[in-house]
Formats: structure tokens, C-alpha cells, sequence
């Protein structure tokens, strides 16, 4: 204490001591024997008539929707707030893991740059770049946009900021294709940007995907966006185009860029994967912490059939697709075995889920 | 050779693209039109993005981490002062959260790729300051002197009679049309009151020592330019639709008096009554912030395009020479519900008042010697007795009718069809209802604790110290034990919290 201080009365053995209080926050339950940081920044910030709050919200929406909502999902849980994001990813952790991941991209371009790989590539492959690698970013754009409403309608604050880092992680994947789309275009020649936009649209490769994505947004139910993109869309559809065909074939064909992007890409999914399942594993418990039961053979049946529902038209898009493997220098025959990779990978995420990819579809 | 920035801007906005297989009638939807491409206020790349907060990041958490820690600057701060920032750092960081979700909402319905640029980074940021303003909350837990209230932050924003309009003005971020949101946050919260928030309450912070505060609230308002921006963008777009405007007028009316009904009055109370070293008055900030650069400028600017400055600028004008007194009286009052501490006014404080709101010792100098006096535990007073009723509590804002003065209040009294009785601050507050009163149904803090004991309220709300009978709140900053009121104290008044529409004869009320 210093002797400048004028307020009046304070004396400074006494103040020092803690003040009979507890010296962290005491309103939050950590999920293990010590609050974390990820948990003292996010927990309860947001609003909850179930949580500490009461007699009402203060303004309805238009609709007579509260300002959050348990009809803006089918699922049922006693306490949306008991989630944790199995990352711990607050704000500065994630954009120090985000600024890593764009200085790695960043840096790969660079030395791509400056050592002449750019006119390396082989030139069909950058035929194929130019379209499906930026019919890619529309993809990414659109789940982007579907997370939106996640964000606002996510039943706690730790879902809905594990969902504002999902949506942003597609925005940086469709910015860095974006990125080096214009990188290519001043380097590479032969390259044309700008020419996925007709892919996207038009391409029956790319149909599939459009298919989905579009759905996704139209969507009403805020968990069966999650659910649906983690355990059936992205396994199936972004991780045959993303890892399975950008990511292996780039580097036969002289591309070191993309298996970068696409890497620091697979991160992002593992990590929204995981959250997802830490989700799931929440939904489908027979109590949350305190012992009230959920509903989880409700919820259980709700999402099985989701699964049942998604799983075909993701499925449409990943055979949608595979007819690009075929046109790819160095992909001739690898399609079909990329298909089962995804596949498989799919069903062993569904399993760990508890869930089953549904009968004679996968085939 | 790398691609022209303009270039890369132009090339992210360039993979949008109109649905053909599914549709969804917006989530969102707004009575505006906006048009399908204007300018792009936020002209930056995730890429760029993430390495810009990342700098920040390291430099703000860093200083708290290190060399004010090392310092222990905490416990070189008033008092007096460090107390207000229990309820600011909780209160405010609902708001940030809101305007997450308010930004999510936006991106949801506006079609416009610039404004959806703006509002997606601006989403982000809203994170960002979500988790440093509760990181800061936790950081005084740790450090401060006194971290009741800090320790207890989220949850006792929730129940306290000034945390719940907190509540209900943030609640206008996202629970409305898009647009009608963005009013309320980029245009109004943002635009207007962040540099009274974020810069004036730097200054005053630094002037009481407090270096912690200011490396968060700068950093913080380094990215509320950018969403000031956005804001502007966002009005530019609705302004050039002329068939906007009458909506949008009343919008912005109604945006602008939600914003003030709890931010001036709340944040001339934080100003004026707990600052021990003064910068200047609450009045004086609000005379350049939100007067002159705001109104004067920003929307004066904007009167060719229509739009005319808020329906209600004047009256809260004439609200600000007093509203932050009364409702910072009526907070004090309130001193044991709180969980943080009201110190008294001293002589010191009395000629400030007196200079810098002439008059003020006659409407409140009474009560704030009274206040004084009953600091004391001994004698056995609380400062609520010296009101002969308490006063009700605005449906709308939820703030107390006592604006701008007790003594002038302008509350309006209506009973609906249904029999429940209302009471409105204002006759703003009033028009707000009866655009649609079935949205307004929030109860107030006297009906959700009417006939409970004050001593039973203090207990179940947490309010109590971990040696179980010291209360959060005190009506001083004394720390000697004897000064230190107890809930035997409390138990001793036998206070009873009652709901004064109640008491209110059935002809003071009109039909509304």
C-alpha cells in the first residue's frame, strides 16, 4: 500500500490479508478439481434463466422466442452449461494457434516464392486447383455461414464459443484458398483464377457438396448443424477433397502449398471432432453432474436419425466426387480407395460416438 | 509480386453464391433493405487478422502477467475505485457476449459481402473481449485487496438490482431485427458510449492507480473503431434505401434511449462517486463524447441523408445533469445487496459535486451526510430507511423512476388489461412499451424478491464472505473490523424487501 492512497479507513495490514474472501470465482463449477482459464473467461458469461438469473428475459425476440431458447434444438439436456471444450481453446489460444498455423501457410508460399515451385506444378494439376480447390472455398464459405446461428442460438456460452472458432477456422480456410488461388494466378503459368465459382455451381463433381452445405444452412436446429457436420459431413465430404485429393495428390503433382493449408485444415476438423464427441458423450449420459437424469435414449434415437438422414446425401457427395481422382495426373485409381479411407474413418467416428452409419448405404 | 491488397479483398468476397437446393427463409429477418454491395469498412484478412490480435494479446496479458503483477499494482489502487470495477467488469462483459451473438445474427441475414466482412471479424473481436474483461474480473480476484465481488462476478451481476438493467439494455443486442440491433450496438453502444466507457474510464482508472484497467479497456477499444465502422457502414447502407428510413427512425429513437436509460446513469455514478482522484465530471465526458462528437457530428453528419438526431436527445440531455446522482443515491441506498463496496461522500467530494453540478448539495446533501453517518454498524441504520418508499422500477430499462431527479421524477404508472401494474421512467420508456408490450415481460428485482427478508436475500444470494457472516457490501471502504457490518446487523433492522407498485393505490395508476 502505498501512502498516496486517500480513500478513507483502509489499513493496510488488514487489507492485505484476502478480506475473508475466496481468491478466485466461486460460481463456477470446474469440471476437474481446479477452474481453469478456459473456464474463468468463458463460464456463464452468457445469460441463463437456469443458471443464476431470474424472473424473465427482458426483451422477447419478434417471435416470442426468449433471448435463449431451449425450442432452438431438439436435443434436451438439464444443463447446457456443464459443456467443455475438450480443447480448451479460449480467444488468445486460439489465435496464437491460428496465427501459427497462417505464418506456417504463409511461409510455405513464401519459399515456394522464392525457389521457383510455383512453375514446378504440373500443369493438369493446376487445371484442377482452379477449379475444386476454389469450389473448396465456396464449400468453406457456406460452413462459415452455417455456423452463424450456432453461435446465437447455442444453448451456453461454451458451445457457442466453440462454434464462433469453427466458423472462423472455415473462414480462414476459405481466405487462404482464396490467398493462394492469387498466388497461383501471378506465378504459375497457366493459371487462371477464378474459375471455381462455375465448378461450384455447375460441376456434377461438385453437386454433392453443394447439396450438403446447402442444407446445413437451412437448417433450424442448431445441434443438428454440429452434430451432422462433424460426425457425418466433414468426416465424409471435406476430408475426401480437402486431405484425401488436395492433400495427397499436390505433393505427387509439384504442389508444396496446399499440403500446408490442408494440414493446418486437419487440425481444425480433429479439434471440432473432438468437441463434437465431447457433445455427444454429454447428450447420451444417463445423468450430467449433479445427478439429473438426461434423456438420452431420446436424444440418442434424435441423433441416429440425423445420422440415418445425412449419411446417404453425404455419401452421394463423396461418389459425386471421385470422378475428379480419375482426372488428376498421378490419381487414376486412388478414388476408390481414398473413398473407403473416408469411409471407414467415418464409421469408427460414428462408433466412438455410439452411432452406426446406416445400412446398406455404405457399400 | 504479390497480389494487390485491394485484390486479395476483393477476391474473399468472391465465393458466395445463391442457394438452388435448399432454401431457409432467414432465421433473422429484417424489415430493411440493405443493397447488394457498398463499401467495405473492415479491409482485413484472417491472415493479417490473427497476427494483429496475437501482437495485441501478447503485449496486454503480458503486462498483467508480469510487471503489474510483479508491482502489485492491485493493491496500489483506491479503493474506492477498485470497488466500481466489480460491477463494470461484469456488467460489461455481457454486453460484449451479446454483441457476439448480435454479429452472428447479422451474418446470418445481411446478403451485403462488405458488411458481412465487417461483421464477421467483428464477431471475433467480441470474443476477444468477452474472455479479457472476465480474465480481468479473475485477475482482481487474485490480486486485489479486496476480491469479493470479483470472485463472485457473473453470478452477482445476475441478482443485483443494478446488474439486471445490465441485463435488459444488452438484451437489445439480440434479441431484435438484425438491423434494430446493430442500432443499438455499433451505432449507439458502440459508437457513442465506449469512448465514455472504455477511454474516460481509462483515465479516471489510471488516475487512481489502477494500471491494470487501462491495458485492457485501450486494447479493447483499439477494435471498437474498427466496429464504430461498421456501424457507420451499416447505417450508410440502410440510409441509401429511402423506404428505411421511417423504420429506421424509430429504431434509432428507440436504440438510443435504451442505450443512455442505463449507460449514462449507471456510468455517471461509476464516474462521480467512486473515483477518490477526479478528471473530470461525468457531465464533462458526456458533454464531448456523446453531445459533441456523437450527436453533434456523427449523426448531424447524416441529417442530408434524413435521419434526424434521437427523438429523445434533449430530455436525456437534461437526465444527465442529474440521472448519475440519482441512481447512484439509490444504489447506495441499496449498499447491502450489492457484492461490491459503496464508500461514502466526503467534504472533498461535496465541493466537487458542488462545483461541477451546482446545486447538487441541496438535492442531495442530505442524504449522503445521512449516508455517512450510518456507515457505522453501531448505529444500526441502514441508508434505505431515509427514503420514504423506494422507488418502483421501470419495466422497460428496469432502472429506478427516479430520473432525473427524485424530487422531479417523471414516472408514469399504468395498470394493463390483464391487472399487472407497470411503471416506466420516462415517457420514452412508456412509448418502448406500448410498441409491444408482450415483449417486455421481464420482472422486476422488487417482484422477483418481494416479502423476502433482507437478511434471507443477503445469505441466498451469496452476498455473505467465506468467514459466513461479513457482508460483500459495505456503505464504506473501511477495513478495521469493527466498521464491518455483519448479517446479525442486518438481521437486527428487520427489513423486508417490498415491491412499492404494491403499496401504490389502485387511482395512481392509468390505464396504459
Amino acid at each position: 500500500m502505498t501512502t498516496e492512497l486517500t480513500s478513507e479507513g483502509v489499513v493496510s495490514e488488514v487489507v492485505g490479508e484476502g478480506f475473508y474472501s475466496d481468491r478466485d470465482l466461486t460460481y463456477i463449477r470446474p469440471q476437474k478439481r481446479r477452474l481453469t482459464e478456459y473456464e474463468a473467461v468463458i463460464c456463464n458469461a452468457q445469460p441463463d434463466m437456469d443458471q443464476f438469473d431470474s424472473g424473465g428475459w427482458y426483451l422477447l425476440r419478434p417471435d416470442g422466442l426468449g433471448c435463449q431458447d431451449a425450442r432452438t434444438t431438439a436435443l434436451v439436456h438439464p444443463n447446457w452449461f456443464e459443456y467443455r471444450d475438450p480443447s480448451g481453446l479460449w480467444q488468445r489460444p486460439y489465435i496464437n494457434l491460428q496465427a501459427q498455423q497462417e505464418r506456417s501457410i504463409a511461409g510455405a508460399t513464401a519459399s515456394a516464392k522464392a525457389n521457383g515451385a510455383f512453375c514446378d506444378i504440373a500443369p493438369g494439376w493446376l487445371q484442377l486447383v482452379a477449379r475444386y480447390y476454389e469450389a473448396l472455398a465456396s464449400f468453406e464459405w457456406g460452413m462459415f455461414k452455417a455456423h452463424a446461428f450456432v453461435t446465437r442460438e447455442a444453448l451456453s456460452d461454451t458451445l457457442s464459443m466453440a462454434s464462433t472458432f469453427s466458423a472462423m477456422d472455415r473462414l480462414r480456410h476459405q481466405q487462404d484458398i482464396a490467398l493462394y488461388s492469387l498466388e497461383l494466378h501471378e506465378h504459375s503459368p497457366g493459371y487462371t483464377e477464378g474459375a471455381g465459382m462455375d465448378a461450384w455451381l455447375n460441376d456434377p463433381a461438385c453437386q454433392g457438396a453443394r447439396r450438403l452445405v446447402e442444407r446445413l444452412l437451412s437448417l433450424h436446429d442448431w445441434g443438428e448443424m454440429v452434430l451432422m457436420t462433424n460426425l457425418v459431413v466433414e468426416p465424409l465430404i471435406a476430408s475426401l477433397i480437402g486431405s484425401e485429393f488436395f492433400r495427397r495428390l499436390a505433393g505427387l503433382n509439384g504442389d508444396s502449398v496446399i499440403p500446408v493449408i490442408e494440414m493446418t485444415v486437419e487440425a481444425d476438423r480433429r479439434r471440432n471432432r473432438a468437441a463434437t464427441q465431447e457433445l455427444v458423450k454429454m447428450l447420451t449420459a444417463d445423468t450430467d453432474r449433479t445427478g439429473r437424469p438426461v434423456p438420452a435414449v431420446q436424444n440418442r434415437e434424435l441423433i441416429q436419425g440425423w445420422v440415418d438422414s445425412w449419411y446417404p446425401d453425404a455419401l452421394a457427395a463423396v461418389d459425386g466426387f471421385l470422378p475428379v481422382f480419375d482426372a488428376a495426373p498421378a490419381g487414376s485409381g486412388v478414388g476408390e480407395q481414398a473413398r473407403q479411407r473416408v469411409l471407414s474413418t467415418t464409421e469408427g467416428i460414428l462408433e466412438l460416438a455410439g452411432f452406426q452409419a446406416p445400412a446398406g448405404v455404405t457399400s | 509480386m504479390t497480389a494487390s491488397v485491394t485484390a486479395q479483398h476483393e477476391k474473399i468476397k468472391a465465393f458466395d453464391w445463391e442457394p438452388s437446393y435448399f432454401h431457409r427463409d432467414a432465421l433473422y429477418p429484417t424489415k430493411y433493405k440493405i443493397p447488394p454491395r457498398t463499401k467495405d469498412p473492415f479491409r482485413t484478412l484472417v491472415r493479417e487478422y490473427v497476427g494483429m490480435e496475437e501482437e495485441k494479446d501478447d503485449r496486454q496479458y503480458g503486462a498483467l502477467e508480469d510487471a503489474l503483477s510483479r508491482m502489485n499494482n492491485s493493491a496500489q489502487v483506491e479503493p474506492r475505485f477498485m470497488e466500481v470495477l466489480k460491477p463494470v467488469l461484469a456488467f460489461v462483459d455481457f454486453g460484449e457476449y451479446a454483441a457476439m451473438k448480435c454479429t452472428a445474427m447479422l451474418i446470418d441475414t445481411v446478403q451485403n459481402p462488405e458488411l458481412r466482412q465487417g461483421f464477421l471479424a467483428q464477431m471475433i473481436d467480441e470474443v476477444r473481449h468477452t474472455n479479457q474483461e472476465a480474465y480481468l474480473m479473475r485477475y482482481f480476484a487474485k490480486h486485489a485487496p479486496d476480491p469479493a465481488g470479483f470472485n463472485s462476478g457473473f453470478m452477482m451481476r445476475a441478482n443485483d438490482p443494478i446488474g439486471r438493467p445490465g441485463r435488459a439494455v444488452f438484451e437489445a443486442f439480440m434479441n431484435d431485427d438484425p438491423i434494430t440491433n446493430s442500432l443499438n450496438l455499433q451505432v449507439v453502444a458502440e459508437t457513442a458510449y465506449t469512448n465514455p466507457l472504455f477511454v474516460a474510464l481509462t483515465e479516471v482508472a489510471a488516475a487512481n492507480g489502477d494500471q491494470a484497467t487501462p491495458s485492457v479497456f485501450l486494447s479493447v477499444q483499439s477494435d471498437e473503431a474498427r466496429h464504430m465502422a461498421n456501424g457507420y457502414a451499416t447505417l450508410a447502407a440502410v440510409l441509401s434505401e429511402p423506404e428505411n428510413l421511417p423504420m429506421l427512425q424509430e429504431d434509432f429513437d428507440t436504440a438510443f434511449w435504451r442505450q443512455h436509460a442505463f449507460i449514462d446513469n449507471f456510468l455517471g455514478g461509476v464516474n462521480d462517486y467512486f473515483s477518490k482522484v477526479r478528471v473530470k465530471s461525468y457531465k464533462e465526458f458526456w458533454q464531448q463524447w456523446v453531445c459533441e462528437d456523437w450527436a453533434g457530428s456523427y449523426i448531424e453528419r447524416l441529417e442530408p441523408f434524413g435521419l434526424q438526431v434521437p427523438r429523445w436527445i434533449h430530455d436525456a440531455k437534461r437526465h444527465v445533469e442529474w440521472g448519475g446522482h440519482s441512481a447512484a443515491m439509490v444504489s447506495a441506498a441499496l449498499w447491502p445487496v450489492h457484492a461490491w463496496r459503496s464508500d461514502y461522500m466526503t467534504e472533498e467530494d461535496f465541493a466537487f459535486f458542488e462545483d461541477k453540478y451546482p446545486g447538487w448539495e441541496g438535492y442531495y446533501g442530505d442524504f449522503w451526510k445521512a449516508y455517512r453517518e450510518m456507515a457505522d454498524p453501531r448505529k444500526g441504520h441502514l441508508a434505505l430507511e431515509l427514503f420514504p418508499a423506494m422507488p418502483p422500477i421501470c419495466r422497460v430499462c428496469q432502472m429506478p423512476c427516479v430520473f432525473p431527479r427524485p424530487d422531479t421524477n417523471e414516472v408514469r404508472l399504468s395498470i394493463d388489461t390483464a391487472g399487472q401494474r407497470h411503471a416506466f421512467c420516462s415517457e420514452a420508456c412508456q412509448h418502448i412499451f406500448r410498441q409491444a408490450p408482450e415483449r417486455h415481460c421481464g420482472m422486476t428485482w422488487w417482484e422477483v424478491n418481494d416479502g423476502v427478508e433482507l437478511s434471507r436475500y443477503i445469505e441466498d444470494g451469496g452476498l455473505l464472505r467465506s468467514d459466513g457472516r461479513t457482508l460483500m457490501g459495505q456503505p464504506h471502504v473501511h477495513t478495521d473490523e469493527r466498521w464491518l457490518w455483519t448479517i446479525d446487523d442486518i438481521r437486527r433492522t428487520g427489513i423486508v424487501i417490498q415491491d412499492p407498485l404494491k403499496t401504490l393505490p389502485a387511482e395512481a395508476f392509468t390505464e396504459i
